[in-house]
Parts: C-alpha cells; sequence; structure tokens
C-alpha cells in the first residue's frame, strides 16, 4: 500500500480482525519505487505476492492475468452496507477502469489535475482565472510582462515565472508535461475513439455497453462506457489512420509549445516537488498539479512563517476554443485513483473470497471515514477526495477540489507506456531542445509504429480484434539437466571442475610442493565455493541471458546475436558511450590529480599532529554513505531551493538550473562532490608518498633545482604503483556507476547524462527487458576487463630507480 | 630539506579551506535536519528556529528495523570475509603450489563484472 494511508489502513485492518478472530492482515507499506518493489515480489511467486495493491502501476499485467475480475462481486450485495458493492464506490471511475467488459479495480480515492494560482498576483495584476485557453496564453503573458511591479512580501522588482513547471526525465512522463500531452491530445481526439472502440464480434465487445457511440462531445463523459479494443487501436497506427504528423498532433503539440514559453527555464531538470516549492515561494504565479495539493498545502501552510502565507484558488484547465480540429473544446481530466486496488489471481479460492471481503469492509462509509480522517491526522496527505461513498468532507475542502472534478476522464493517450523512453526524449528536444515541430511529428510517427511493434510482441497479440490474447499460462517447462537453468547443478559443476583442475595440477607438480598443494586447494575451496555461486553463476547466467529475448515475465527463446544487432544500432547507447567516456575521463582526473597534490601538501607540513588532524578532517566524509552524498548533491543543485544557486543569489549572480540546462547538465555531474578530494585515494597516495625513501630526497634536493623538478620527475613516477591501482578502481567503478545519474537527473534532460550502465539498470527494471539490459551489461564488462588490462600494461611493472 | 615557515602556513590555509569546503554539506545536513517542510523553502542557511530533536527519534522510528537489517547484513559481511578470506589470502600469498597465478587471476576477473549483471540472476536464484 501506498505509505500516506498506512495508519488508516492499520486501523481498519485490526477492525477488521476484531470482526473475523481467524483472519491475519498484513499492511506492508510500501516506501520505494512501487512498480520496481511490485516487480521482485512477483517475481517471488505466488505465495510472496501481494493479494491487494495499487493496480495503478503495473497496467500491463492485465494482459498477463494476473488480476481477479471483481464484475460479478460488484454486483452483488456488500454484507456490511446491505446494498450492492458498486454503489459503495464512485460508479463512473470505477466503470473508467473495466478492461474487456471486466472490471478489476477498486479506486478508492481521486486524482485529477487543475491548475492553481496565486491570488495575491492576479488582484494586483487585475487579472482573472482563464476560462479558455487563449485567456491562459494571455494571462502568462501579463505576468512575464508586468510581474516586477507586484510587490511580493512587501517587495517589488521580483521575476515572476508565469507558470511553474517540471520536466525532468521520470516527472516528464508521469508528470505535468505528460498530463498536458493527455488532456490535450483526447481534446482533438475524440471522434478517434468510435473508430477503435469494440465492435460486434469482438472479444470485449459489450453490446450493453459498446452498441452505440454517443457523439455528444459536449458532455464530456459521452464515451465513458465504451470499451476500446487495443489490437484496433494499433491497426489504425499501423494502416496510419491515426498518425503522428495529422494537423491534429501539430495542434497538440503547438499549444504545449507554447505554454512552455512560460515556463521556468532549465525545467527539464526541475522535479515536481521543486517545481511545487517555486509555486509555494511565490516565484511562480501558477502551478499545474493534482488533488493532493488541496491537502499537501494545509501542512505546508502551517509550517510556513505567517507573513509568508497566501491566498491561493483553483481553475480547470481551460478550454480550447476556436479550432474547428478541436472536437471536445473542454479538457477532460485525467480521471485516477491515487489507491486504484486489485485483487491478485491466485489458487487457494478461499483465500482470494477472504480477501474480497476484506476488499469491501474496507469500502463502508466508517472504514471510508477513518481512512480520510486518520490519514489527515497523522499528518499525511491524501491524494484526492474518497471515493467511497458516505465520507464526510469539510466544505472548504470540497470548493477546493472543485476545479478538479466534474470534466470527464480522457479516453484515448496517444502516448503509448511501452514507448515512454523514446516519447520523454522527443518531446524533450521539442520543448527545450531543438524545437523543430516537423522533425518531432514525422519521429513521433515512426514512434507509435514502434509502438505497435513492442505491444504486439509484449502482450502476445495476434492483430485480430476478436481474439482475445493471453500469454501462456505457465512458462515451459526446461530441463532439469540445462545447467543454464537449474542453478544447483550449474554451481555443482562449475565448482567440481575447479576442484578437478586444481587437483590435475597438484599432481603433476615435482618436488616437495606437493603437500602445499593439498593444504592450498583445502583453504581456497570455502572460498571458491562461494564465488561460483554468486558470483561465477550469476554471471554466467546474466551472459547467457544476453542471448535470449527474456521480457519481464515472459521466458526467452534462444535468438542468438539479435541483441547484438540491436545494440550496435542503438542511438541511446552510442551517446550513452560518449558521456560514459566523457565522465571516465574527469573521474580519472578527479581521483589521481587532486588527492596526490593534496597528499604532497600534507607531506610538506612540518607538523606531525596538526598534519593527521587536518588528513582526519578529510576522511569525515568518507562516513557517509555515497548515496547520501549524492542526494546531497542533488539538492545543492536544485535550480529553486539548492544551495548553490542561493548562493549566487545572495551575491547578486543569477542562478543557473544546473541539472537542468542541455550545456549545463553534464558538467554539473562532473563537478559533484567539489572539492573532489577523496578519502580513500588520498590515503593511498599519502602511503605512497611516505614510502619514499629518505635518502632518494636529500639525493634529488641535490640534483633538481626547485621543488617543481623534483615532484615532477621523483615523485609522481615513484607513486606509480599508487596511480595504477587509483586508476584501474577508478575505471571499474566509473564504468559501471549509474546510481549518481539515477538520483542526479534520470539520465538528464534528453539523453545528456544517460550512460551505458543507466541504460542497463532502466531497460531491466523499468521496462523489463532483462535479455536486452543483460547483453548491455556484457558490453560492460568486455569494456572494463579491457581497460583494466590496458591500464596495467600502461602502468606496468615499476623499475628501481 | 628545510621548508620556511610561510609557505607552510599558506599550505595549511589552503588545506583548512579545502577541508572546510568539504564538510559544508555535512554541515548543512544537520543544519537542514532540524527544519520543518515550510521553513526548509523559505530559510535555508541560517540555524533552525528552533529545535526539534523529535525528529531524530520519528526518523529513528521510521528506520530502526532498516538499521538492524543493515547492522545484520554488516555483522555477516565482516564475519563472512574475514573467514574466507583469511583463508583464501593466507593459501595465495603463502603457500606455494602449482596453478596459484591461475586462481589469483580468476577470482581478480571475477572483480571486473558490473554488479548489475548478476543482480537479477542472483534474485532468482536466491529466492
Amino acid at each position: 500500500m501506498n505509505s500516506n494511508y498506512g495508519r488508516a489502513l492499520n486501523i481498519i485492518a485490526r477492525r477488521y480482525e476484531a470482526l473475523h478472530p481467524d483472519v491475519k492482515v498484513r499492511i506492508s507499506l510500501v516506501t520505494v519505487d512501487y512498480s520496481t518493489w511490485l516487480r521482485t515480489q512477483f517475481a517471488g511467486g505466488e505465495r510472496i505476492a501481494p493479494d491487494i495493491y495499487n493496480g495503478n502501476y503495473t497496467a500491463e499485467y492485465i494482459g498477463l492475468g494476473r488480476w481477479e475480475s471483481l464484475t460479478d462481486e460488484l454486483e452483488d450485495v456488500n454484507p456490511y452496507t446491505g446494498k450492492p458493492w458498486i454503489e459503495s464506490l464512485n460508479r463512473p471511475l470505477t466503470e473508467r477502469f473495466y478492461y474487456g467488459g471486466e472490471a478489476y479495480f477498486i479506486p478508492l480515492d481521486f486524482i485529477d489535475v487543475a491548475f492553481v494560482y496565486n491570488k495575491s498576483i492576479f488582484d494586483q495584476l487585475g487579472l482573472e482565472p482563464p476560462r479558455t485557453w487563449d485567456e491562459l496564453i494571455a494571462v502568462c503573458r501579463e505576468i512575464r510582462e508586468r510581474g516586477h511591479g507586484v510587490s511580493i512580501r512587501g517587495k517589488t522588482g521580483n521575476d515572476i515565472i508565469p507558470m511553474a513547471m517540471s520536466g525532468n526525465a521520470q516527472d516528464f512522463w508521469e508528470g505535468p508535461v505528460g498530463w498536458l500531452a493527455r488532456i490535450i491530445g483526447d481534446a482533438y481526439f475524440r471522434s478517434e475513439v468510435a473508430l477503435v472502440k469494440a465492435q460486434p464480434g469482438d472479444w470485449n465487445y459489450e453490446p450493453s455497453r459498446d452498441a452505440v457511440f454517443n457523439s455528444d462531445f459536449s458532455n464530456p463523459y459521452n464515451d465513458v462506457n465504451v470499451t476500446i479494443n487495443s489490437e484496433r487501436l494499433l491497426q489504425a497506427f499501423q494502416d496510419g489512420t491515426i498518425r503522428g504528423d495529422l494537423e491534429k498532433a501539430r495542434a497538440v503539440y503547438t499549444h504545449i509549445k507554447d505554454l512552455s514559453e512560460f515556463w521556468p527555464p532549465g525545467f527539464q531538470g526541475i522535479n515536481f516537488g521543486s517545481s511545487e516549492a517555486l509555486f509555494v515561494r511565490q516565484r511562480a504565479a501558477m502551478l499545474f498539479t493534482t488533488t493532493h495539493f488541496v491537502t499537501h498545502s494545509e501542512r505546508l501552510w502551517r509550517e510556513m512563517n505567517p507573513e509568508d502565507r497566501f491566498e491561493w484558488g483553483s481553475f480547470s484547465p481551460p478550454s480550447i476554443t476556436g479550432d474547428p480540429l478541436c472536437e471536445g473544446p473542454t479538457l477532460r481530466g485525467i480521471g485516477n485513483a491515487g489507491a486504484n486496488y486489485v485483487v491478485t489471481k491466485k489458487s487457494d479460492r478461499e483465500h482470494v473470497d477472504r480477501v474480497i471481503d476484506f476488499l469491501r469492509f474496507l469500502t463502508t462509509p466508517e472504514s471510508g471515514t477513518t481512512l480520510f480522517q486518520e490519514t489527515l491526522n497523522d499528518d499525511q496527505f491524501i491524494v484526492g477526495p474518497i471515493q467511497i461513498q458516505g465520507v464526510k468532507m469539510a466544505p472548504e475542502l470540497a470548493e477546493k477540489y472543485r476545479a478538479f472534478e466534474g470534466r470527464g476522464f480522457e479516453k484515448l493517450d496517444l502516448r503509448g507506456a511501452v514507448v515512454q523512453y523514446e516519447w520523454t526524449l522527443l518531446a524533450q528536444d521539442l520543448l527545450a531542445g531543438s524545437g523543430d515541430m516537423d522533425r518531432f511529428l514525422a519521429e513521433y510517427d515512426k514512434l507509435l509504429h514502434l509502438r505497435v511493434d513492442r505491444e504486439v510482441r509484449r502482450f502476445y497479440l495476434d492483430m485480430n480484434p476478436a481474439t482475445k490474447d493471453e500469454p501462456p499460462a505457465t512458462a515451459p517447462e526446461h530441463s532439469r539437466w540445462n545447467p543454464l537453468r537449474n542453478g544447483v547443478l550449474a554451481v555443482s559443476l562449475l565448482f567440481v571442475g575447479w576442484l578437478a583442475f586444481s587437483v590435475v595440477k597438484i599432481r603433476g607438480a615435482k618436488g616437495g610442493h606437493g603437500y602445499q598443494g593439498w593444504l592450498a586447494i583445502m583453504l581456497l575451496a570455502p572460498t571458491f565455493l562461494l564465488v561460483c555461486s554468486f558470483v561465477a553463476w550469476p554471471a554466467l547466467s546474466g551472459i547467457a541471458s544476453a542471448f535470449t529475448d527474456w521480457e519481464d515475465a515472459r521466458p526467452g527463446t534462444f535468438v542468438g546475436l539479435a541483441n547484438f544487432k540491436r545494440l550496435f544500432t542503438d542511438y541511446f547507447i552510442w551517446k550513452g558511450m560518449s558521456n560514459m567516456a566523457i565522465i571516465t575521463a574527469a573521474n580519472l582526473m578527479k581521483a589521481t590529480v587532486i588527492p596526490f597534490s593534496v597528499a604532497l601538501m600534507l607531506r610538506s607540513l612540518p607538523w606531525p599532529r596538526i598534519s593527521h588532524g587536518v588528513r582526519t578532517l578529510f576522511l569525515l566524509p568518507m562516513v557517509t554513505p555515497v548515496v547520501t552524498g549524492i542526494l546531497l548533491w542533488a539538492f545543492i543543485y536544485d535550480p529553486n531551493i539548492g544551495m548553490l544557486n542561493d548562493l549566487l543569489n545572495a551575491f547578486g549572480f543569477k542562478g543557473y538550473a544546473w541539472l537542468g540546462e542541455r550545456s549545463l547538465a553534464l558538467p554539473s555531474l562532473i563537478g559533484m562532490g567539489f572539492p573532489w578530494i577523496g578519502g580513500l585515494n588520498l590515503l593511498i597516495y599519502l602511503a605512497g608518498l611516505l614510502a619514499i625513501d629518505h635518502s632518494v630526497r636529500e639525493a634529488a634536493s641535490l640534483e633538481c633545482r626547485n621543488r617543481l623538478q623534483r615532484i615532477v620527475y621523483i615523485e609522481i613516477p615513484l607513486v606509480a604503483p599508487q596511480t595504477r591501482l587509483v586508476i584501474v578502481t577508478t575505471l571499474i567503478v566509473s564504468l559501471q556507476d549509474f546510481q549518481t545519474m539515477l538520483l542526479l537527473t534520470g539520465g538528464g534532460p534528453g539523453l545528456e547524462t544517460s550512460v551505458p550502465a543507466l541504460q542497463m539498470y532502466e531497460r531491466a527494471f523499468k521496462f523489463g527487458e532483462f535479455g536486452y539490459a543483460s547483453t548491455i551489461g556484457l558490453m560492460l564488462f568486455t569494456m572494463v576487463l579491457a581497460s583494466t588490462m590496458i591500464a596495467h600494461w600502461l602502468f606496468g611493472r615499476k623499475k628501481e630507480a | 630539506m628545510r621548508t620556511s615557515r610561510i609557505p607552510s602556513i599558506a599550505t595549511l590555509t589552503a588545506l583548512l579551506i579545502f577541508a572546510a569546503i568539504a564538510l559544508l554539506p555535512l554541515a548543512m545536513t544537520i543544519n537542514l535536519s532540524q527544519k520543518e517542510s515550510g521553513e526548509l523553502i523559505q530559510n535555508l542557511w541560517r540555524p533552525p528556529r528552533s529545535l526539534h530533536p523529535e525528529f531524530y527519534t520519528e526518523a529513528a522510528a521510521h528506520l530502526w528495523s532498516y538499521m538492524l537489517n543493515s547492522l545484520f547484513v554488516a555483522a555477516a559481511t565482516v564475519i563472512g570475509v574475514l573467514t574466507f578470506s583469511a583463508l583464501a589470502g593466507y593459501a595465495l600469498a603463502r603457500l606455494k603450489f602449482p596453478g596459484r597465478e591461475f586462481h589469483y587471476s580468476v577470482l581478480m576477473s571475477l572483480m571486473f563484472i558490473p554488479g548489475i549483471l548478476t543482480l537479477i540472476p542472483m534474485y532468482l536464484w536466491v529466492k
């Protein structure tokens, strides 16, 4: 469960257990990345997989048949309310999540999007919340031009950003820009819904829902009942009925581009929380946000200085008027649920019935009110109004939610989750890179075709709308004697092989070294057994995966060099490699030059105690975990609340979007960790310098004219072994490092800070393409091996002076 | 060799400045840890308005089970590393036997494998 409801859920769980003493309910709070957590839980098998979880994060699992269908259960009476279960919930919202005519989701709350605005700024400029898109652009322009006349906290002359926005790698798709693309796209493509909805004969055709298409576009709920047949949709992309370069698509993205003029510069480096901070600090006049802001702002306001508080209001996304291509001028909503629960299909029917019974208990008015109240009491925010009927809410809160509700729900998302990565890059380039609309639309069209390929592969589609396509229910049985699949067998083989090899070598020895050999084997055996189990075999298995097309829960088949072919033509990989080369070169500089210089300086101090003390100071930062350091630097670089910009502003300089600007992202990444005095490397160099014999120094001071010469000709060569060690370890770490990029920029604006290691991680854990990820891993392994061997050769054995 | 005192003092000052810069992020973390959310946005550098030692106890309450896990992992790792490395290290360093370089290079080369490559197989394997 999402962690904010934790306390309330635990209270409800205990109540349920009191009613049913033989049942235990366990609430697991997930505070890490939800979809990654889910993936790993499911990879663990049926026993471990959660019974109820938030289905938002695994839409593709429907195709894999993991959820219980709740359609019939919804029509039954809820024993705890005495009425049909579906009446405990918000009907249109629940029906929105029907797939193939079956219900899977129980939405507990409601998320939607709207704009919030700073009333004080608007009043001072004499502006009204806009009701049409053109008014919105006009308002933005007014704020940009006359903003410095506005008094904030008594001061004028502020540069006010009309609209705060976030657009970094993680938030671009899931965040405000993605929402805009969805709702504007939806407004333009409403008639296409008729083309791709289920027809008679389709597997998910339901006469009661799909027979008549209500084309009254002024009704935002006209198509809420209609089911879309995904194969028809893909067919439309394939045969060009829906194209990326239609005039409609151009209009959609032109609107977004127009609005982006008024977003903060470098918005592609800002995450959502930071853009919210912009608004709260009154540096931006508007913010495109979700229903969570309503309760979250209460908390923020409580903790702010009273003089910093301001009044805010909300307005719905304004209608697009005056464009004949736009079919439903109202921009509809996203209509999602934060806590959108599904029931995992498990083989124990009694267990599943109990699970559903608990869900029914959860959706009673009492539980709903508990959910709402206790979460607020626990100082957590609610993502949106609770959708369980009968929950009471304070009228002021209800008023604030109004702008977010009532606009219906978008139907067609033309972006495609399987091409999220590519779409993000394209759109980022359009909005802040080259800005080339024609190129964008052409590439976008290609993207739709790519989407077809991927979805067909992933969901085992046969492109026949009449058949329901499901993946094979169980994984094909692999031979128990196949070492690539049977881990224990593989490890035993490896270990026995090693033993045999060693024994043969010992036997072949001459002279009295024999017994030492047996002793050595005994001592080395435990280590090698562990090495075989936990290093060698996983590595071999990983390498073997590189030759398969293993994706998500779909076990791979041997495909030979197909992955490698893809690797060599993959634009992302090549860009990543060039970034990796730059970063590695910089890291090598940082790891050798600076610690060496500092070691020299320390060495030159004549006071041993002080020198020791200063050295300890430099070692102190080693105490913090690496990840903490990275997050700290992410905070320092934050364009709105970060330390670096704050410092620059204090001296009158302009702040920059360090991780947001395309040209600044990579240098900022390299600059992280300033002043780059790595404790470990410092120690290594110090040890090396200390080992330089005093006699050598005396001889040198006679021969060399000055200190600089001595450093260059004597000390640097004499620490060559240390340099070699530092270079080799830095190489190994640098080539594999991905957490820095992941935590700081997520790959950067576009591909600016992406490296192959990061792409390997994303392919595996975000997109589930394990086979391809293993291929990248194999490539990295060979590169590490090669560069280490080169480093060893270059800095070979040291010759005595 | 004799070093006059002035360059040494300059060196020491420079070193101290570097150390201060290196430690600044750490110091700021401590500073920021005592601030509430709203204050964080408004007031970055100055000391917190009021001290909140209960933040630490709250954080510890949320994290204590994770810390216990970490402790367990660290202890097991230390014991494991000491035991196995001592045995293997002695064998490789002190004993002369045929195949010694081979074993050494095998162990070394396994260090080069990107951790990620082994992550998923490891998970499935341990499961």
